[in-house]
């Protein structure tokens, strides 16, 4: 049967009431977020989960802290409000784009930051390979314990993690770097990414990369860092010509997976042009 | 007649009046009329591709809360279809498609419908399948229809074999001889399109009850008196026991040019004695479409030096899926697409429709029309190539003309084409070679083409009321385009000197008026307004009449007009209509007239088609498209820079309408040519299942399409009017083909070309298409002549 | 469970599962047919409704977390009267072809032009990126939205 008192849908007012519904091993709960995955479970012959925790109302999910070295951001804060704050930052623009650029407008308002992150079965998000160049940390709540992980970890675990635990605030350190998000679709708009690409790094005064961070996701069926080519960038000259023929020699780091969207080998085959498109927009700058 | 009225008056930019209903979300769609009252119906479908039906156990099912019925073949049965009756609506022992209903049950809720249709127990013996026509066609297939020599044939004439449900071939002069001269370049290509789906809003969806007696059945369809007929032959009725109404459609665009989901909700109201609805969810809508049906073709032409097409041959392989459907039908158009638009010395057509254990392909806005141009048009440019001729004077020393002969023998009536493709010189400029700042490589490409106005039975009554307005009664359907509330009201307003706003235009309903052969083709404008003009001309001629005694004048002196009987030369001296209809109806009675059209028949040449069910065309219709666009080849993605068009329209009746259509038409055609793909898994089954992989253009992948259009080709039609809501799909494919040939230096042999696509044809790799399964001799694809 | 929705200025109660979207049960318990089910994926924008002031696709908002939420649905903007200035200007410029797309349509654009009252054509096809429409072809659907000029709110 559903949960407390009969119901199949609790607005949680705070996290520990959350938590303590998600702990109720009786029940089939989720939590919800914008609703956006959870509601098409019926299109991907899934059953209803018996309980929604809807968490909308928890005041602690909320919300975008600005500091110099850090910023922090709410699990339940919408793409289109982190776009909105986001938007003169050039360190975090990465984080920006992604959000301005996914899905469609209605969506980005309902979209959280947390579901995001947590919808483990979704392949091309744009949000997460953002995270991961911008070195974000995820704090996660589950009953009695607090704890902080970098994203890098957070994302090999996600598969795992325990049903009574909540992603809470997202931390994302500032700096004097640049990122940007790139996308490539089918359409001009509309549809997840065959492939997307984000990557963060500074020059220095002799034109020189520094700490080059990438991730790609939607190419496999998780996103990761594209750590061949960051490898072979650390040092180089910015140049538009030099990423692409670097990019296409990394990219057999790369399986790409075929699906109903595009073929495997054309995400790899456009991977270093999204690399050069990348670059390009930071040295713009 | 035509000297009793202007009908200049009939042309305006009429708003439509349904439109404030429709930006309210007032407007109730059949999808909207399903009731508290109603039963809700769920079909349990197959999920394999090919078994035999061992056993359906409904006892549990049955029993289920709140189910009312379940049914299943024994409670329908028959068979239907156009020229073959190889049509089930439920399975009967065998499996034919991933998708085939097997039952239908009906129940208070839908939630209980859906629970109930799990629980029927189906015991299946899998059995081979064939997935593609290449397999289907194999020596040792597995047959789709193993009776397929017993079935009952609707329309005589045609060859029929295992799983080639139907064949139509033309065969007009030597083209042996053609294909042997010395002075000759022979051209060979292969060409390959996939299936598109509609994407209608409103999906399938029918109400029905069992009222005194006869089933009332309300329907989002464009054919109601279609549905009326299969509807009782599966029920076993005679067709006055059924009646079809039909409100606005939310998108047609061929879809619902084929009964339906009709007959399971009506078998479903005569079990229970209850109203049930039933309508496809969106997965069921895309997973059985009626796609525009994915198709094959070899095409070999001979040539002169000099650009003389002097011999001709083709085969098409049309996919109908596992039943024939209006691919039997669609056959005949071969040879007024792939054989049309040129002159031919010598032609030989062989169009097979071949079964497969896929879902069923439907009629789908210009039909085989759109992929016959881009094979035709590719091949054409590839003809231009080797012979070194300019592709648009190619065209414009080739296109037919008044008295050339088409590939059936019909004699064209005007020249239209090359008048066309004049005037596109003249208004979008010649060819230029342009580079492009970015990198991506600059192409453009002029196509034409010929489609045809569906035309054929329809008919109306015009009751004229005593304030002066008139109600027409067809069985005409609004589906979006406009034709019901804006051309026909124009036509009637016009033979009746009234306002269109006082022209009451009746939804259809088979009961109020008489036959007709449904709404697409383009012949709602065309057929149903004929049929309307003549009933019309009945009303004319009474009130003129009556007028003519009244105001002591001889009827020729007489015009109507701005809701008056008007007496030539003497301006205001005539008699308002209402006067004059109240005479009328004083001495005879309340004043109606009807009318009625059907096909004028132009001849053909006898016995060069066979297995055709339009030998000739009675109202060709044409199009020139120019079309530049940019190829990132990088990415594999297309841009389109400029999109311009000449329609063929006979008279602009409603230029904004037309304007509409044209921009609707070429976009649906765009995502036909760069974005839309559907592809069938090992489980016969299609991959994409809705709007996230099934893409459709949005806003941002679009332009603004410019365009002439060309008045006064001929026309059978009211006011010499043409249909104008098919012909602008016709030759998109062929148009952002051709202009990607041009981009690349490569010949485009398959559609769509997505970015993956457009890669190949850069690396090379379209080119070499080959059909090991189509032998380049050309007898050898045929049953008649092998 | 009850639930208490505003809805159109008007408090309605549901007592159905409260799992359910919003779009169905608009649709279905409240018999406000206006809202489209098309895509029942967030995709196709005929089902989009607003919500505390927001775009929403309500095919993918449940219903049981609306309590104390100002919804509006098409019905709830504009009348026979009086269509608002987006429906206004669509109908004069006789846009309209099956009319499934335009109650989304109609509310995306209320909204957008509220907060972007000079949009470019680029601007408004980006605002329309979820609002799919099969028929127009959508560059006449712009041409009317860009004749609007905003005095100030929209009802």
């Amino acid at each position: 049967m559903a949960g407390a008192a009969g119901k199949q849908v609790i607005i949680a007012q705070s996290l520990e009431e959350a938590l303590a519904a998600l702990a109720n091993t009786g029940l089939n709960a989720i939590p919800v977020a914008g609703g956006t995955w959870v509601m098409r479970a019926p299109i991907r012959q899934e059953a209803t989960a018996q309980l929604f925790v809807s968490l909308h109302a928890i005041e602690e999910l909320k919300g975008i802290e600005v500091a110099s070295e850090e910023l922090v951001v709410g699990a339940m804060v919408s793409h289109r409000q982190l776009a909105i704050e986001l938007s003169d930052m050039a360190d975090l623009k990465a984080i920006r784009v992604a959000a301005e650029k996914s899905a469609n407008p209605s969506v980005r308002n309902m979209a959280t930051i947390g579901g995001n992150l947590c919808s483990t079965n979704f392949m091309s998000p744009d949000l997460v390979p953002a995270l991961m160049v911008c070195d974000a940390t995820i704090r996660v709540q589950s009953s009695g314990a607090k704890t902080e992980i970098p994203i890098e970890n957070y994302i090999k675990t996600r598969l795992v993690r325990p049903n009574n635990e909540l992603v809470t605030r997202i931390r994302l350190p500032r700096g004097s770097f640049c990122s940007t998000h790139q996308r490539l679709l089918m359409r001009k708009a509309g549809e997840y990414p065959v492939a997307n690409l984000s990557m963060r790094l500074s020059i220095g005064g002799d034109g020189r990369i520094a700490d080059p961070r990438i991730a790609v996701a939607s190419v496999e069926n998780q996103p990761r860092r594209w750590t061949g080519l960051e490898d072979a960038l650390r040092g180089e000259v910015a140049s538009k010509v030099k990423i692409k023929e670097l990019a296409i020699d990394q990219v057999k780091e790369f399986t790409g997976r075929d699906g109903p969207d595009a073929p495997g080998w054309y995400r790899l085959r456009i991977l270093p042009r999204l690399a050069s498109d990348a670059l390009a927009d930071l040295t713009v700058n | 007649m035509k000297r009793h009225l202007n009908l200049n008056n009939a042309v305006m930019n009429l708003p439509r009046r349904d439109a404030r209903d429709k930006l309210l979300g007032r407007t109730k769609y059949t999808i909207d009329a399903v009731g508290s009252g109603d039963l809700h119906a769920v079909l349990l479908r197959a999920e394999i591709p090919s078994a035999k039906i061992k056993k359906i156990d409904l006892s549990a099912a049955r029993g289920m809360p709140g189910v009312k019925a379940v049914a299943t073949y024994d409670d329908a049965p028959g068979l239907h279809g156009l020229g073959i009756a190889d049509t089930p609506i439920f399975a009967k022992d065998v499996i034919r498609y991933h998708g085939e209903p097997i039952a239908a049950v009906a129940a208070t809720t839908l939630a209980q419908a859906r629970e109930a249709a799990k629980a029927i127990g189906v015991v299946l013996e899998e059995q081979g399948a064939v997935l593609t026509m290449s397999e289907a066609l194999a020596g040792d297939a597995v047959l789709v229809h193993p009776d397929w020599a017993d079935y009952g044939i609707i329309f005589e004439g045609a060859e029929r074999q295992g799983n080639i449900a139907w064949e139509a071939t033309v065969v007009r002069g030597d083209t042996d001889g053609a294909f042997s001269r010395s002075d000759v370049a022979i051209v060979e290509g292969c060409y390959s399109v996939g299936r598109q789906s509609h994407v209608s809003f409103e999906p399938r969806v029918a109400l029905a009850s069992y009222v005194d007696g006869r089933f009332h059945i309300q329907t989002s369809t464009q054919v109601p008196w279609t549905v009326r007929h299969v509807v009782a032959r599966v029920l076993g009725v005679p067709d006055s026991h059924v009646r079809v109404t039909v409100p606005a459609v939310g998108g047609g665009f061929g879809l619902k040019f084929d009964c339906s989901l009709e007959p399971y909700a009506a078998v479903l109201a005569r079990m229970t004695g209850r109203s049930v609805s039933i309508s496809n969810t969106r997965q069921e809508e895309q997973m059985t479409c009626l796609c525009r049906e994915n198709a094959e073709i070899r095409i070999r032409s001979a040539v002169t030096a000099d650009g003389e097409i002097v011999g001709r041959e083709a085969t098409v392989l049309m996919d109908a899926g596992a039943y024939g459907g209006e691919q039997v039908f669609l056959s005949t158009m071969t040879a007024h697409t792939l054989g049309g638009n040129y002159k031919l010395g010598s032609i030989k057509l062989s169009s097979l429709v071949v079964y497969t254990n896929t879902p069923p392909n439907g009629a789908f806005r210009a039909c085989n029309g759109v992929y016959n141009t881009f094979a035709l048009e590719q091949h054409t440019d590839e003809i231009c190539k080797i012979i070194g001729m300019d592709p648009i004077e190619f065209r414009r020393k080739n296109v037919i003309g008044k008295g050339d002969i088409g590939a059936t023998g019909q004699i064209f009536e005007g020249d239209v084409l090359k008048p066309m493709l004049d005037t596109a010189i003249e208004n979008y400029g010649a060819h230029e070679n342009k580079t492009l700042p970015d990198g991506r490589l600059y192409g453009r490409s002029t196509t034409v083409g010929t489609w045809f106005i569906f035309v054929g039975p329809s008919s109306a009554t015009i009751n004229l009321n005593s304030d002066g307005s008139a109600t027409l009664v067809t069985s005409g359907v609004e589906i979006g385009q406009g034709t019901m509330v804006q051309a026909l009201p124009q036509i009637v307003a016009a033979n009746l000197g009234i306002h269109p706003d006082d022209v009451i235009v009746k939804t259809a309903d088979t009961d109020a008026s008489g036959r007709d052969l449904g709404v697409g083709g383009g012949r709602t404008t065309v057929s149903v307004g004929a049929a309307s003009e003549a009933a019309c001309a009945e009303v004319r001629k009474k009130l003129i009449a009556t007028a003519s005694q009244l105001l002591q004048t001889k009827a020729d002196n007489l015009f109507l007009s701005k809701g008056r009987v008007e007496m030539r030369g003497n301006p205001g001296s005539g008699m308002t209509i209402q006067a004059v209809i109240a005479q009328v109806e004083a001495d005879f009675g309340p004043v109606s007239g009807s009318g009625s059209f059907t096909n004028p028949g132009i001849l053909a040449e006898p016995g060069c088609a066979a297995g055709h069910f339009i030998d000739a065309i009675d109202m060709p219709v044409h199009a020139v498209h120019d079309c530049e666009l940019a190829v990132d080849p990088e990415t594999g993605h297309v841009e389109i820079l400029s999109y311009r068009v000449v329609q063929d329209v006979g008279r602009a009746l409603n230029p904004r309408a037309i304007h509409g259509q044209i921009q609707g038409g070429v976009v649906q055609g765009l995502g036909y040519a760069l974005q839309e793909e559907i592809t069938i898994n090992e489980n016969g089954a299609f991959d994409q299942e809705g709007f996230e992989t099934y893409r459709i253009p949005t806003a941002l992948d679009v332009l603004p399409i410019e365009f002439v259009l060309h008045e006064g080709a001929p026309s059978c039609g009211p006011l010499g009017v043409k249909g104008a809501g098919e012909i602008p799909i016709l030759n998109v494919g062929a148009a952002v083909a051709c202009a990607v040939a041009n981009a690349t230096g490569q010949p485009v042999h398959q559609l769509p070309l997505t970015p993956p696509r457009v890669l190949q044809v850069l690396d090379g790799k379209d080119a070499i298409l080959n059909f090991p399964h189509i032998s380049p001799v050309w007898k050898d694809n045929t049953i008649r002549f092998a | 469970m009850t639930i208490r929705l505003k809805i159109n200025s008007e408090y309605l109660e549901y007592h159905g599962d409260p799992r359910v979207s919003l779009l169905e049960v608009l649709r279905e318990t409240f018999r406000l047919t206006g809202s489209k089910s098309v895509c029942c994926e967030g995709f196709c924008g005929a089902c989009t409704v607003h919500i505390n002031g927001e775009l929403v696709a309500s095919c993918l908002k449940p219903v049981g977390v609306l309590e104390g939420m100002e919804i509006t649905t098409i019905e709830g903007v504009g009348s026979i009267e009086k269509l608002n200035p987006i429906q206004q200007a669509l109908e004069d410029h006789d846009v309209v072809q099956c009319g499934m797309c335009f109650p989304g349509m109609v509310m995306t654009f209320t909204s957008f032009l509220v907060s972007n009252p000079n949009p470019t054509r680029a601007d408004i096809k980006a605002a329309m990126s979820g609002n799919i429409c099969r028929c127009t072809g959508y560059e006449r659907i712009v041409d009317a939205l860009l004749s609007i000029q905003m005095n100030g709110e929209v009802t």
